[in-house]
């Protein structure tokens, strides 16, 4: 294996568990966590399929009906069978993976359930993308290996690892989601630029994005109209979070600055709550157990002034300090 | 394979057909930057800027119309984003003269959130959501007027059921 090659994959390995960095026990602690914020993950989907229950009736007569290509055998099929058909599959599916999600067939009811669900509910002419990052996670889990639920005294190393690395891919779907938002903000920010338009640089981009969306709505929002009186004070806002979004993927792979941008990214969605009404609260909760509750990490806690030095681009300041 | 190589497989490779068919997908012509369920994450990329928008004002028999969104009871689920996007799409068929398209959303429209007896017509303008915003809070006059993109129509009333009964 040449140089930088190695050199490559060993800082893409440094974010994970792998266990060779780490003593037995330490990895076991991490698959001890994996196991539970699985676990979790299934019963957080169950409420969210316990949530549209209250809506079944509204949701068996919705009007408008556009499918997207998952669902276009529902045009050809009586509508109130079918409609039930994708609502008991997301219901059930969501339920028994939330009490038994240890078979591999039970875990992929429960991705069908939700992919259909999902496909079904954003044929209406407008997809939402709440829980778009839910579903790439639950993909990832149906391939758990047999025996990630025993006790790790009963199941060997590759295991645990399998286990753990799937787990990781399933925490790096949010921060990879982050990242393409950062890079697609970034690639407009330098064409809006040069072409002497207001960009996500300047001080007016954070307003005119408040101002556009409750135009949109017709709604308010509590500071929204601070941002839009006063640019200029919530101008580092923007950058702030075109930092943190842009470099979200990396910190998959820098255990010790993960938290700091996850806790960055919640407080992200919190002012879009203030300012612009969007809540996007299955994304936050996935943050809080996957980084927050289950990280299934040893990051430790090197101290501030060793995180900061991690930073991408602004840890080389931290560093010369 | 052995369980472990299997997992990086499927993990390396789950993230990264995520990443490509995501920004793949603001290639696609519907303008959506989507493939269902792959998405480009592309949201609040472009700061808006002066741009064509589309409103649709309401009015009951004899009263001043008003915009759509702030009709209240005379309409249904005014403040609806989707309401907002179908209005966006109706104006967008009109201007580009896709007739069809432009019927299939005015009516899709008229009959998620229009009630029976009420009158209604498409506009257009080209404004700053700057403008827009200290316009609706009363700090600024529009500098563009609505321009009629379309002619009154009225909502038929529903049949009535009763007058039907033997």
């Amino acid at each position: 294996m040449t140089r930088p090659v190695r050199a490559l994959r060993l800082w893409f390995s440094q974010g994970w568990p792998s266990g060779d960095q780490m003593n037995p026990a330490g990895w076991r602690d991490c698959f001890v966590q994996a196991q539970l914020g699985i676990r979790s993950l299934y019963a957080f989907q169950a409420l969210v399929a316990l949530f549209i229950l209250p809506n079944w009736e509204n949701l068996l007569s919705r009007e408008g009906f556009v499918p997207l290509w998952p669902v276009a055998w529902m045009e050809s099929t009586p509508e109130i069978a079918s409609r039930s058909l994708i609502l008991a599959l997301f219901f059930l599916g969501s339920l028994v993976a939330a009490i038994h999600p240890v078979p591999r067939w039970i875990r992929a009811l429960a991705f069908l359930g939700l992919f259909a669900y999902m496909a079904w509910h954003n044929s209406f002419g407008k997809i939402g993308h709440g829980l778009h990052v839910l579903l790439f996670i639950q993909f990832l889990l149906v391939w758990l290996p047999v025996g990630w639920n025993r006790h790790p005294a009963q199941t060997k190393r590759p295991v645990h690892l399998a286990t753990l690395f799937l787990f990781w891919c399933a925490q790096g779907v949010p921060l990879l989601a982050y990242s393409m938002a950062g890079l697609i903000k970034l690639g407009c920010g330098v064409y809006q630029l040069a072409a002497g338009q207001a960009s996500v640089f300047g001080p007016e981009a954070l307003p005119r994005h408040i101002a556009d969306r409750l135009i949109q709505t017709g709604e308010s929002a509590p500071l929204a109209h601070w941002v839009i009186e006063f640019p200029w004070l919530f101008m580092p806002m923007m950058w702030v979070t075109l930092y943190l979004e842009f470099f979200a993927f990396w910190a998959l792979f820098q255990p010790a600055i993960r938290k700091m941008f996850v806790v960055g990214l919640i407080a992200f969605h919190l002012g879009s709550f203030l300012t612009m009404g969007i809540l996007f609260a299955h994304n936050m909760f996935l943050l809080i157990l996957l980084f927050l509750v289950f990280p299934a990490c040893r990051c430790g806690n090197p101290g501030l002034k060793a995180t900061a030095k991690q930073l991408p681009l602004v840890g080389r300041i931290f560093k010369r300090i | 394979m052995g369980k472990l190589n299997q997992a990086r497989w499927i993990g390396a490779s789950t993230l990264a057909v995520m990443f490509i068919i995501g920004e793949t997908a603001l290639l696609n012509p519907k303008g959506n930057y989507e493939w269902f369920p792959f998405y480009s994450w592309s949201m609040f990329a472009l700061v808006p800027d002066v741009e064509r928008n589309y409103l649709v004002k309401v009015s009951r028999t004899e009263a001043p119309p008003v915009d759509f969104r702030n009709a209240g009871a005379h309409v249904r689920n005014p403040k609806h984003l989707e309401a907002y996007h179908l209005i966006q799409r109706w104006g967008r068929s009109v201007e580009s003269k896709d007739l069809s398209r432009a019927e299939e959303l005015r009516q899709a429209f008229e009959q998620r959130y229009l009630l029976p007896g009420i009158r209604y017509r498409l506009y257009a303008r080209a404004e700053d959501p700057l403008t827009l915003w200290k316009e609706k809070t009363g700090k600024q006059q529009a500098n563009a007027t609505p321009e009629p993109l379309d002619s009154w129509r009225t909502v038929k009333s529903a049949p009535n059921l009763m007058e039907r009964t033997p």
